[in-house]
C-alpha cells in the first residue's frame, strides 16, 4: 500500500470519496454501484457476512450494536459522508460487528466484493483511493476512540467525586443521628433522674429521720427498762452503744483471727456472740473480760447495745450513701439545670463520674490529682459523657484489676484532663481510628448504655472547641487527654 | 474413734482375756471361752465400739472358731459336747428371722406404696378435732402400725404427719409436747403387741423356741396386746396430765390418695391376707414364719417388691437378732448360763421379786443399751433360771421370757433409749427433761403392770 | 455429730456480709458459719475446711467481688469433686442474664437471691438447701432435724432406712 496523497488527504475524506466516485464514473459502471437509500433503512445487520463495500457519498449513517441480554440496539457511532461503512468486516473478512441504518436519505457507492478485485486491478487509481479512504476512516475511528476515552475518564472522576460527596453526607448524617440519639438519651436520663432523685430522696430521708428518732426512743426505753439495775449498767450500755457506732468493719480474716482468740477467752459464748465481739474495739473486750460469773447476764445486754450502735451506724451510712449517689446522679446528668452551657468546674463532673462508675472501678487503684482549675463555659452533662466513656473504656480493657490515674491542670488558655489506665495500651495501627464513629474493639459493644463511645466524646469536645487525643505513654497503659479552652467561645 | 469407743475396745479385749487366764471353779473350758465371748459382746454392745450388728456378727464368728466342733479348740476330752458350726450360722435362717423378714418386706412395701400414710389418714379420721382425742388417735394409729412395722419407721412417718400440726399450734401450747411425745411412746408400746413388732420379741421367742416352746403369732398377741392397750391408754392420760393442751381445736388436714396400681392392690391383698393368717395360726396351724414367706414370695414374684427394695431391707437388724440368738445357744450349751445363774443365791428371793429384779434390770439396761442387746444378754440367764429349777417349770420359762422381752420395750426415758425417742427429741419440740419424767413413770408403771400380769393374767391363759 | 458442716458466706461489702450472717444466725448452733470477703480468701478457707475433713454444706456468694468474681468461684467449686456437693447460691444486686445463665449451667446454681433480700426468703432457702445437703451427705441427719426441715428429714428416715430398730 502506498500513501501518496499526503496528510491533507487524510483530513478530507470527502475529497477522497469524490475522487473515487469520479474514477468509478469513468469506468462507466457507476449506475451499477451508485445507490440512493431512503431514511431509516437498514443497510446490513450485525452478524451478516458483507458481500459489498459501502462508501457513503452523502448523508448520515448510524452504526448500532446489540446489547447482550436485552437485545436492544444502541448507537455506537455516527458516520458522515466519506465514510467507509463495514470497514472492519471488509478488512478482516469476518461477520459484521454492527448494524448500519440510515439517518437521512443517503447516497452510497455499493461495490460487490468480487467487483472490488476487478476494479482495483483495472483501475489502479481506484485501488489507491480506496486505500487512502480506508486509512482515513481508520484514523477517524481512532480519533473518535481517543475522544471517547477522554470523555469516559472525566465521567469516572466526576462520579468518584459525587460518590465521595455522598459518603461524606452519609457520615455527617450518621454523626448527626448519633448526636441526636445521644442528646435524646441525655435528655431522657435527665428527666428520669430528676424524678428518680425525688422519689429516692423522700424515702431515704424518711429512713434517716426515723432512725434518728428511733435511736433516741430506744435509749430512753433502755433507761426505763433497766431502771432497777445499778446505774453503771446503763452508762456501760451507752458506752457500748456509742462505740458500736464507731466500730466499722474489720476484714474477714481479722475477724477470723480474733474469733479464734475470743473463743478461748470466752468459752461460754455462743458463736454469734463471738462474731460480734470480733468486731469490737479492744477496750470493749477488756470490759467484757472483767465480767464475772455472777453478772454474766450483762454480756448479752452489752453485746446488744454494741450491735444496736452498729446497726444504727449501718443504716445511717447506707442512707448517706444513697443520697450521695442520688446527688451525683443529679449533677452528673444536670437534671436540675435549664441551660446546657454554663460556667462549671470540670472537677465536679469528674468526681460525679467516678462516683457513678464506682461499681466498675472500685477494685482499681485510683490516683486522683485534681488541683484547682479555672471555670470554663461548657456543657457539663456532655463532658461527663466524655469522662464516662474514657473511664468505662479503660475498665473494659483492664478487666478486674488495674489502676486509674486521673489528673487535671490548666495554663493560660486551656484546661486539660488526663486519664491514664494500666491496660495494654492502644495498638499503634488503630490509635488514629479510635475516634471514628462506630469504631470498636469490643465484640458486644458498649455495655452500659450511657455513651456512644469515643466518637461522641470527640464530637462533644470539638463542640467546646477543644481537642481529645489518645497516646501510649512510656509508663504503659493508655492515656486520653482532653483539652478545653478557657475563653468563652461561640457555641452552637 | 472417740474416747468412749476406745475405752470399750480396751475393756472388751481385757474382758475377753480374763476368763482365758482366770480359772473359774465349776466352769468348763468351753464355758470359759463362752464367757470371753459374752464379756466381749457385752462390752462392745454397751460402748458401741463397733456398730452393734457387727458385734453380733463377731459373736457368730468367734463361736464358730472357738466353740464349734469344726473350730480350732479340741473338745474331745472335755465334758462339753461341741455342737456343729452349722447351728451358729443357722441362726440367720431361724424361723423368727424369716418371720421378721416377712414383716420387713410388708413394711417396706407399705412405705413404697404409701400404705402406712394412707392407713394413718383413714384411721385418724374418726378422732375429730379435739386435741385430746387427736393425741389418742395419733397414739392408737402409731401403736397399730408399729406392731407390724419397725417402731423407727413408724415414728418417722408419724413425725411427717405431726409437723404440720405442730407448726399450726401456738409455740407455748403444751399440746406441742404431748403430741411430740405421744408418737415415740406409742411406737415403743405398739412394738410389744406382736412378735414382729420389735426385735427383742424375736430374740426371746427364738430362745424359747430353742427350749422347745413354740409361741404362735396369735398367742403372743394374746399375752402382750392387753398390756400394750392398757399402757397406751395410761400413757395418753399421763401426757394429757403433764402437758394438757391449751388449744381447744386442732385441725388435721391429711391429704393423700390411695395408690391405685395393680402392684399396690397386690400389696393391699397380701398385707391383709398375711396378717389374717398370722393371727389365726391356731385355727389353721400354719406357722407364722411359714406364712411370712407368703409376702416375701408374692411381692417379689409380682415385682411389687423389686431388687432395689430387697437391697434396702434392714439386713443388719436380722444379723443383730441372729447374734443374740446365737449367743443364747452357746451360753446354754456350754453351761455358762447355768453357772452364772448358779453363782448367785437366787433361792433366797421370792418368785415375784426375782421376776421384778429381772424386769427392772432389763428396763434399766435397755434405757442405755439397745433393746435387742439387752434381751440377748438377759434371756440366756432367764432361761437358765427356769431350767435350773430356781423357778418352776416350762410356764416359768415362758413368764420370764415375756418379762424380759416386754420390759426392754418400755425403756423410753432418754433420747438414746430407742430410735423413736431420738427422732422425737431431734425435732426440737420435746426437751429431754420432759421425756425423762414421763418416760420414767411409764417404765415404772409398765413393770408393775407386767408383774401383775405374771400373777393374775398369764398363768391362766398359757 | 460426725464432722462439722460449714456455711460459707462470700461478700465484699462488710455491711452486707454482716446482714447476711445475722439473718442466718439461727443455723449457727448446728453449722459453722465462715465469712470471707474475696473469692481468693474463700478458696483458702475451703481448702482448710477440706483438710480437716469437714464438709461445706452451703455457699452464699456475692457476684461482684474484687478479683475473681462469684460465678467463677462457684464454677470452680462445681468442677472440683470435693466441693461439688456443696449447695450453691448467688446473692447479687446486678448479675446480668449472661452471667446468671452461666452460673446455672456450669455451677449447678441452686438459687439466685436478688438484693435486697427478705430475711425469710434467705432463711427458707438456706434451710431447704441445707436439708437437701444433710439428707444427701450425712449419715445421721437427726442432730440437724430441729433447725432444718424436720418433715423432709423424717420422710427421708421413713423411706431411706438410715435408722432402724435396735
Amino acid at each position: 500500500m502506498k500513501f501518496k496523497l499526503g496528510a491533507q488527504w487524510l483530513e478530507d475524506r470527502t475529497s477522497v470519496t469524490e475522487m473515487l466516485q469520479r474514477l468509478i464514473d469513468e469506468t462507466g459502471e457507476q449506475d451499477r454501484y451508485l445507490f440512493t437509500v431512503a431514511k431509516d433503512t437498514k443497510i446490513f445487520e450485525e452478524g451478516d457476512t458483507l458481500n459489498n463495500v459501502y462508501i457513503l457519498l452523502d448523508g448520515t449513517v448510524k452504526l448500532y450494536k446489540k446489547k447482550p441480554y436485552n437485545e436492544v440496539d444502541y448507537p455506537v457511532i455516527e458516520l458522515s459522508s466519506g465514510s467507509f461503512i463495514g470497514i472492519i468486516a471488509f478488512t478482516t473478512g469476518l461477520e459484521s460487528l454492527t448494524s448500519a441504518r440510515t439517518v437521512e436519505e443517503c447516497k452510497f457507492l455499493r461495490i460487490p466484493l468480487e467487483d472490488v478485485e476487478r476494479l482495483t486491478s483495472e483501475h489502479p487509481n481506484i485501488a489507491r483511493y480506496l486505500d487512502e479512504l480506508i486509512l482515513a476512516n481508520l484514523l477517524e475511528r481512532f480519533r473518535q476512540n481517543i475522544i471517547l476515552q477522554m470523555k469516559l475518564d472525566s465521567t469516572v472522576s466526576k462520579l468518584e467525586e459525587e460518590r465521595n460527596e455522598l459518603r461524606k453526607a452519609y457520615k455527617d448524617l450518621q454523626e448527626a443521628q448519633n448526636r441526636l440519639v445521644h442528646q435524646e438519651k441525655l435528655a431522657t436520663l435527665g428527666q428520669l433522674v430528676a424524678g428518680f432523685a425525688h422519689e429516692v430522696n423522700n424515702p431515704t430521708s424518711a429512713i434517716i429521720r426515723s432512725t434518728d428518732t428511733l435511736q433516741n426512743h430506744l435509749q430512753k426505753f433502755m433507761v426505763r427498762a433497766y431502771e432497777k439495775e445499778e446505774s453503771d449498767w446503763r452508762s456501760e450500755g451507752q458506752y457500748f452503744f456509742d462505740l458500736g457506732k464507731k466500730a466499722g468493719f474489720p476484714d474477714t480474716s481479722t475477724i477470723r483471727e480474733r474469733s479464734k482468740k475470743l473463743e478461748k477467752e470466752f468459752p461460754e459464748a455462743k458463736k454469734s456472740q463471738i462474731r460480734l465481739m470480733a468486731q469490737m474495739q479492744s477496750e470493749l473486750i477488756e470490759k467484757l473480760k472483767v465480767l464475772t460469773k455472777e453478772n454474766d447476764d450483762r454480756l448479752p445486754y452489752l453485746l446488744n447495745q454494741f450491735e444496736f450502735g452498729k446497726m444504727f451506724q449501718n443504716i445511717k451510712s447506707a442512707g448517706e450513701r444513697i443520697s450521695g449517689l442520688v446527688q451525683s446522679l443529679k449533677s452528673y446528668s444536670r437534671a436540675d439545670t435549664e441551660d446546657r452551657y454554663e460556667w462549671i468546674d470540670i472537677r465536679e463532673g469528674i468526681h460525679d463520674t467516678l462516683q457513678l462508675t464506682s461499681n466498675r472501678i472500685k477494685f482499681y487503684e485510683l490516683y486522683i490529682d485534681l488541683p484547682e482549675v479555672p471555670m470554663i463555659y461548657a456543657d457539663a452533662a456532655g463532658l461527663n459523657q466524655v469522662w464516662t466513656n474514657i473511664i468505662l473504656n479503660a475498665s473494659d480493657v483492664m478487666g478486674k484489676q488495674g489502676s486509674l490515674d486521673v489528673r487535671c491542670g490548666s495554663d493560660e488558655e486551656k484546661v486539660w484532663v488526663s486519664i491514664r489506665d494500666s491496660g495494654p495500651g492502644i495498638d499503634e495501627e488503630i490509635i488514629n481510628k479510635i475516634f471514628e464513629p462506630n469504631f470498636t474493639t469490643k465484640k458486644t459493644g458498649v455495655k452500659f448504655g450511657l455513651g456512644l463511645g469515643l466518637s461522641i466524646s470527640k464530637e462533644i469536645v470539638e463542640q467546646h472547641n477543644g481537642n481529645i487525643r489518645a497516646e501510649n505513654p512510656e509508663e504503659g497503659g493508655a492515656r486520653f487527654i482532653v483539652e478545653l479552652p478557657i475563653e468563652k467561645q461561640d457555641k452552637q | 474413734m472417740n474416747k468412749t469407743k476406745s475405752i470399750g475396745l480396751i475393756l472388751g479385749i481385757i474382758g475377753f482375756m480374763i476368763p482365758l487366764f482366770v480359772q473359774l471353779p465349776g466352769l468348763s473350758l468351753a464355758g470359759h471361752l463362752a464367757m470371753s465371748i459374752f464379756i466381749l459382746a457385752a462390752v462392745f454392745w454397751m460402748f458401741e465400739t463397733i456398730p452393734i450388728y457387727s458385734t453380733s456378727i463377731l459373736i457368730i464368728l468367734l463361736q464358730v472358731v472357738l466353740l464349734s466342733a469344726e473350730g480350732f479348740v479340741p473338745y474331745s476330752d472335755t465334758v462339753y459336747e461341741a455342737i456343729s458350726y452349722e447351728r451358729f450360722i443357722a441362726t440367720l435362717a431361724d424361723p423368727i428371722i424369716i418371720l421378721f423378714l416377712g414383716g420387713f418386706v410388708l413394711a417396706d412395701a407399705s412405705v413404697k406404696y404409701n400404705l402406712d400414710k394412707n392407713m394413718t389418714r383413714i384411721l385418724l379420721k374418726p378422732f375429730g378435732s379435739d386435741p385430746k382425742y387427736i393425741i389418742l388417735g395419733l397414739m392408737a394409729v402409731t401403736a397399730v402400725l408399729s406392731a407390724f412395722m419397725s417402731n423407727t419407721a413408724t415414728t418417722a412417718m408419724m413425725i411427717t404427719v405431726i409437723i404440720p400440726i405442730l407448726a399450726r399450734t401456738d409455740y407455748s401450747d403444751p399440746a406441742r409436747i404431748s403430741i411430740a411425745l405421744s408418737i415415740p411412746f406409742a411406737a415403743n408400746i405398739g412394738g410389744v403387741a406382736t412378735p414382729i413388732g420389735t426385735p427383742p420379741n424375736a430374740v426371746v421367742i427364738a430362745a424359747l423356741n430353742q427350749q422347745g416352746l413354740n409361741i404362735e403369732f396369735g398367742s403372743w398377741m394374746l399375752y402382750a396386746m392387753p398390756l400394750a392397750i392398757v399402757m397406751l391408754i395410761f400413757a395418753w392420760f399421763l401426757l394429757l396430765k403433764l402437758h394438757p393442751p391449751a388449744t381447744k381445736v386442732l385441725q388435721l388436714d391429711l391429704k393423700g390418695e390411695w395408690t391405685r396400681s395393680t402392684k399396690a392392690y397386690i400389696l393391699y391383698v397380701v398385707f391383709a391376707l398375711t396378717v389374717l393368717l398370722w393371727v389365726t395360726e391356731s385355727l389353721h396351724g400354719i406357722r407364722s414364719s411359714i406364712v411370712a414367706l407368703l409376702p416375701v414370695a408374692v411381692l417379689t414374684l409380682t415385682n411389687t417388691f423389686e431388687k432395689e427394695d430387697i437391697r434396702k431391707l434392714p439386713w443388719e437388724v436380722l444379723w443383730l437378732i441372729a447374734g443374740g440368738i446365737s449367743l443364747g445357744i452357746s451360753m446354754k450349751t456350754t453351761g455358762l448360763a447355768d453357772w452364772l445363774v448358779g453363782s448367785i443365791g437366787w433361792e433366797h428371793m421370792a418368785y415375784m421379786i426375782l421376776l421384778g429384779v429381772f424386769g427392772g434390770f432389763a428396763l434399766l439396761m435397755s434405757n442405755f443399751l439397745s433393746n435387742t442387746v439387752t434381751a440377748s444378754l438377759m434371756i440366756p440367764l432367764g432361761i437358765s433360771l427356769a431350767t435350773s429349777g430356781v423357778i418352776d417349770g416350762p410356764a416359768s420359762m415362758m413368764l420370764i421370757g415375756l418379762v424380759i422381752a416386754l420390759s426392754t420395750s418400755f425403756a423410753m426415758v432418754l433420747p438414746i433409749s430407742t430410735p423413736p425417742n431420738a427422732i422425737a427429741v431431734s425435732t426440737g419440740v420435746v426437751k429431754t427433761k420432759d421425756m425423762i419424767v414421763s418416760g420414767a413413770i411409764i417404765g415404772a408403771v409398765a413393770i408393775v403392770l407386767i408383774l401383775l400380769m405374771v400373777h393374775f393374767y398369764w398363768p391362766y391363759i398359757l | 455429730m460426725e464432722s462439722k458442716i460449714y456455711i460459707l458466706v462470700v461478700e465484699d461489702e462488710p455491711e452486707v456480709l454482716d446482714s447476711i450472717v445475722r439473718d442466718i444466725t439461727e443455723f449457727e448452733d448446728h453449722f459453722n458459719v465462715e465469712m470471707t470477703d474475696t473469692a481468693e480468701e474463700a478458696e483458702e478457707i475451703i481448702d482448710q475446711i477440706l483438710e480437716e475433713e469437714e464438709m461445706i454444706g452451703l455457699i452464699l456468694c456475692d457476684h461482684v467481688l474484687p478479683g475473681k468474681n462469684g460465678v467463677d468461684l462457684l464454677i470452680e467449686m462445681q468442677n472440683d469433686e470435693k466441693t461439688k456437693p456443696t449447695k450453691k447460691v448467688l446473692i447479687t444486686g446486678q448479675a446480668g442474664l449472661e452471667e446468671t445463665v452461666k452460673a446455672v449451667n456450669e455451677a449447678d446454681l441452686k438459687h439466685y437471691i436478688a438484693k435486697p433480700w427478705e430475711k425469710s426468703d434467705l432463711v427458707d432457702i438456706t434451710r431447704k438447701l441445707l436439708t437437701d445437703y444433710v439428707i444427701e451427705h450425712v449419715k445421721d441427719p437427726l442432730p440437724y432435724m430441729q433447725v432444718l426441715d424436720a418433715e423432709k428429714i423424717a420422710e427421708h428416715l421413713r423411706t431411706g432406712r438410715q435408722i432402724t430398730d435396735q
